[in-house]
């Protein structure tokens, strides 16, 4: 060797070449492992009436969001949201961390650079805990130890009863096939694939995959039509089915933290004060995916509401003057005179929509 | 070797501009300290979704952001800078000969080497971590650690997962003087090699910035150095830190034997 060496010294450049072009083979053959495994053949309604039935004693893992909707991206942080989970998942890939353990509780942890977005629930309480403000939104959960302890209400149909009937609704506007099979998270998983048979819907398959020994979905793929990549995927990336440690759940808000008590909400009856500012029901065009949904604004939205729709591209029609929010699966439209109409379709249905209503 | 070793250690340590820029090092944290102390904190919860906006509330935050705003450019350019030294500034100085009629190999002077800008990657991010600690435990005291996860670590636990930050940030220096010490056999030029390092590591922070790139970021060596935040979560995420490990351990191997194929068959005239 060293012989050879001295004689040829270009041969010492081999060795660094060597290492590269393993570390390259080696992530070919790990890719390569997620080729489709054979599993026993499955119906679509076997399928679904085992992961309807699907019961875990718990699990945790990590879970991969990503959204490529033809949206702008947004930077972290962006509005609060809903309930404090950020806008920003909207947009881009993301991680989060999930806890959950049967009538223990459950947690997930969306991860930022530097800032985490937890969602807490355990036998006696519910809490929002996010990084970026330091606040915490806190619920006390009803009567917590007996309703966690409660057995769970005897069901009125079999899942395999529900699987057929989700099925033969579906239909109509649905192919439904689970004749391939795929690998996430490293297990061998069902791919459960919804194909719409009309033509005017945005969507052009969606992929659930469902793992072949729980049953539990780990992924589900969204693809626009004629898309190669999928407009929203979320799925674990990682996951293991042990029952996870009960600290996992508790939950102590720090010193400093602002925090906001919530009623647990309730469906409430008091119907008139909940419906002030808030849409109109919604009227119903169309069928299966090409459903297009109509309603009014109410007569004052709010200023950001107003300010975010200017950035959007105005259009306008026999219908009317609008703004067009025009996304890889869903459109939406609002007009200058406060009517809205949305769907999994191309805007042009959404005008037709309109110029009917 | 070992006394090789020493008086390399030795050498690196007593050069003026090294000690300059330990100084400089060291002035980060403190700065961010005193600044944050005469504001007067800026507003409780009106601070960014970072260590800095924590400073006020524990000054364990103190050395966290330091390494943060350090990891950039300072920490790099440290290395940048004794990873010139190392054999360019031998050959430039016209040491390198008679180094070189030491008995002892050239593999084993090239590992002497590395091995003296492995001790620099400790020392500076201990600097670090040390001015950081004294200056915001002086000015804001130190409490109980609370996690991005929003739960609290006793003062303890704060302590041993800022120096498991500290080695984390460390290994990806580390590899980062192995790209070091490659240049550094190409060139006469200490200062090349300083502005090469620099080059690399600017490119490849701003490559992880642009989202069109995002099938790349994975490969860059500096994509998970930011990733020592994961460890001030409850319970740590370690997925990122593993990932990058991992990284920072392929770059310094391919670089040192890149270094060693130079090194060792290298006609040394200077």
């Amino acid at each position: 060797m060293n012989s050879l060496v001295r004689r040829h010294p270009a041969v010492r450049w081999a060795a660094p070449a060597l290492v590269v072009g393993l570390i390259g083979a080696g992530q070919l053959v790990s890719r390569s492992a997620d080729a489709a495994p054979s599993l026993p053949a499955k119906t679509p309604q076997q399928l679904l009436a085992s992961a309807l039935s699907a019961k875990v004693p718990g699990l945790s893992g990590t879970v991969t969001t990503s959204a490529d909707l033809g949206l702008p991206q947004l930077p972290e942080g962006t509005g609060s949201g809903v309930a404090g989970i950020p806008l920003s998942l909207l947009s881009g890939s993301h991680t989060m961390k999930v806890w959950y353990a049967g009538g223990t509780g459950a947690r997930v942890a969306l991860l930022g650079r530097q800032s985490e977005t937890d969602l807490i629930a355990n036998r006696t309480d519910a809490w929002v805990w996010n990084s970026s403000d330091r606040t915490v939104l806190h619920a006390k959960l009803p009567s917590g130890g007996k309703h966690a302890n409660a057995p769970v209400e005897a069901p009125k149909y079999s899942p395999q009863q529900i699987a057929d009937w989700a099925l033969k609704q579906a239909g109509p506007t649905t192919a439904v096939s689970s004749s391939a099979n795929t690998v996430v998270a490293g297990r061998s998983a069902y791919d459960l694939t919804l194909t719409p048979k009309q033509s005017g819907t945005k969507v052009g398959s969606i992929h659930v995959a469902i793992d072949a020994k729980t049953s539990i979905p780990l992924q589900v793929k969204v693809f626009a039509k004629g898309a190669a990549n999928p407009a929203l995927s979320v799925g674990f990336s990682q996951v293991s089915f042990t029952v996870p440690d009960k600290k996992v759940f508790e939950f102590t808000p720090p010193a400093g933290a602002s925090v906001k008590s919530v009623a647990p909400q309730r469906h409430s009856t008091d119907k008139t004060s909940a419906a002030k500012g808030r849409l109109a029901m919604p009227s119903i065009s169309g069928t299966g995916w090409e459903t297009v949904l109509t309603t009014t604004l109410p007569s004052k939205a709010s200023q950001s509401v107003q300010d975010a729709l200017t950035m959007l591209p105005a259009v306008s029609g026999s219908w009317g003057k609008g703004r067009l929010l025009d996304t890889a699966l869903v459109s939406a439209v609002v007009t200058d005179d406060g009517r809205v109409a949305a769907g999994m379709v191309p805007p042009s249905a959404l005008y037709t929509a309109l110029g009917r209503g | 070797m070992a006394s090789l070793l020493r008086s390399e250690i030795g050498l690196m340590m007593s050069r003026r501009r090294n000690q300059m820029g330990l100084l400089v090092l060291a002035g980060v944290p403190v700065l961010l300290a005193v600044a944050t102390k005469l504001s007067g904190g800026g507003g409780e919860h009106g601070g960014g979704a970072d260590f800095i906006s924590q400073v006020t509330q524990n000054g364990l935050f103190v050395p966290l952001a330091s390494l943060t705003l350090e990891l950039t450019l300072f920490l790099p350019m440290a290395l940048a800078m004794v990873s010139g030294d190392a054999i360019a500034g031998e050959a430039h100085q016209g040491t390198l000969r008679y180094l070189l009629t030491v008995p002892v190999s050239r593999v084993r002077l090239l590992a002497v080497k590395y091995l003296a800008l492995v001790f620099g990657a400790f020392v500076a991010v201990t600097v670090v971590l040390a001015a950081g600690l004294i200056a915001g435990t002086l000015l804001f005291g130190a409490r109980p650690m609370i996690t991005l996860s929003g739960t609290t670590i006793g003062v303890g636990a704060g302590l041993w997962r800022l120096a498991i930050a500290g080695l984390y940030v460390v290994a990806g220096l580390c590899a980062l003087a192995a790209i070091g010490l490659f240049v550094s056999t190409l060139t006469e030029q200490p200062i090349a090699v300083t502005v090469a390092v620099m080059v690399v590591t600017s490119a490849m922070w701003i490559a992880d910035q642009i989202p069109q790139l995002s099938f790349l970021h994975g490969w860059l060596l500096v994509d998970r150095w930011p990733a020592f935040a994961d460890l001030i979560r409850q319970p740590p995420v370690w997925d990122s830190i593993v990932q990058g490990l991992l990284v920072d351990g392929a770059y310094a191997v391919v670089f040192l034997l890149l270094a060693w194929a130079r090194f060792a068959g290298k006609d040394i005239t200077s």
